[in-house]
C-alpha cells in the first residue's frame, strides 16, 4: 500500500477513551468523509449517521461499508445545516463527533 | 468555514444533541507537521509540511468552541492531544495523496530536495512519515 493512515490506530483509541465508549449510543459524525473514523466508532454504536458535503466521499463510504454495519450506519451527502433541516425536529443524538470538520 | 459559520454549526449541534449529550471535537493543531524519512538505520528530519490556510481555520475553530462555551451551549469536560501519522512509500505517492486529499498542504521545493537527497544518501529508505498533532476535546451539552 502506498499510503497508510494512522497505522498505530491512535485516533481510534483516543476517541474511544475520550467518549467513554459508544455502546448503545445514537451517534452523529459530522465530516465523516469516506468513513475512515466511522468504521472505528460504528461497531460499538446503536446507530451512526455520517454526514459530509462531498458526494464523492459519501459514495466511497457507501462502497466501503462492511456488511456487518449496514443496518446501523447511514450516510448523507449533506451539510450539517441541510441534514438538520431534513430530519424530524424531535430527533436527538447522544453523541456528535466533529471529525476534523469544524 | 468562516468563523460565524462555525459558531452557527455549533448552535445546530447543540439543538441536535439530547440533554446531557456529548460533543467530541477533533481537529489538527496549528503546529506545522514534521516530515521524517525513515531508513533502516534511523529517522531523518526532512522539514515541515506547509499549510496555506488550514492553520488559520484550526485557530478559528478553537475560538468558535470558546464562543459556544460562553453561550452555555456546551461545557468543556476534558481536552488533550494525540499524534496522527501518514506513512507514504515514496515522495511521488505522498505528493499524489496530498494533491487528492489535502489540497492546502505543500511540500516546499527545499523539503522535496532534502527528501530526494536523503533517498540518494540512504538506499535502504522505507517510508516518509508526516505526523500531525491533533486536538481532541469532550464537551457536554449545557443548558
Amino acid at each position: 500500500m502506498a499510503i497508510r493512515m494512522d497505522p498505530e490506530n491512535l485516533e481510534s483509541e483516543v476517541v474511544c477513551l475520550f467518549s467513554g465508549g459508544f455502546a448503545d449510543k445514537n451517534v452523529l459524525e459530522i465530516g465523516c468523509g469516506d468513513g475512515r473514523l466511522t468504521w472505528q466508532i460504528a461497531p460499538q454504536a446503536r446507530r451512526l449517521v455520517g454526514i459530509d458535503p462531498s458526494d464523492e466521499k459519501i459514495a466511497k463510504a457507501w462502497q466501503a461499508i462492511p456488511n456487518k454495519l449496514k443496518s446501523q450506519v447511514h450516510f448523507h451527502a449533506q451539510s450539517l445545516e441541510e441534514y438538520a433541516a431534513s430530519i424530524p425536529s424531535s430527533e436527538r443524538f447522544d453523541c456528535a463527533v466533529l471529525s476534523w470538520s469544524l | 468555514m468562516a468563523p460565524e459559520g462555525m459558531v452557527h454549526a455549533l448552535e445546530i449541534i447543540h439543538q441536535l444533541l439530547a440533554p446531557d449529550g456529548l460533543l467530541l471535537d477533533i481537529h489538527p493543531t496549528a503546529e506545522p507537521p514534521p516530515i521524517l524519512v525513515r531508513s533502516a538505520v534511523g529517522d531523518f528530519s526532512a522539514g515541515w509540511l506547509q499549510e496555506t490556510d488550514n492553520f488559520i481555520e484550526y485557530k478559528q475553530a478553537d475560538q468558535a468552541m470558546q464562543r459556544a462555551v460562553e453561550q452555555h451551549w456546551f461545557a468543556l469536560e476534558e481536552a488533550g492531544e494525540f499524534k496522527f501519522s501518514i506513512h507514504a512509500d515514496g515522495l511521488n505517492e505522498l505528493t499524489a495523496h496530498l494533491a487528492a486529499e489535502w489540497k492546502d498542504a505543500v511540500i516546499t521545493p527545499d523539503t522535496a530536495a532534502r527528501i530526494k537527497s536523503l533517498y540518494r544518501e540512504h538506499p535502504g529508505i522505507k517510508e516518509i512519515i508526516i505526523t500531525e498533532k491533533i486536538h481532541i476535546a469532550r464537551y457536554r451539552r449545557d443548558a
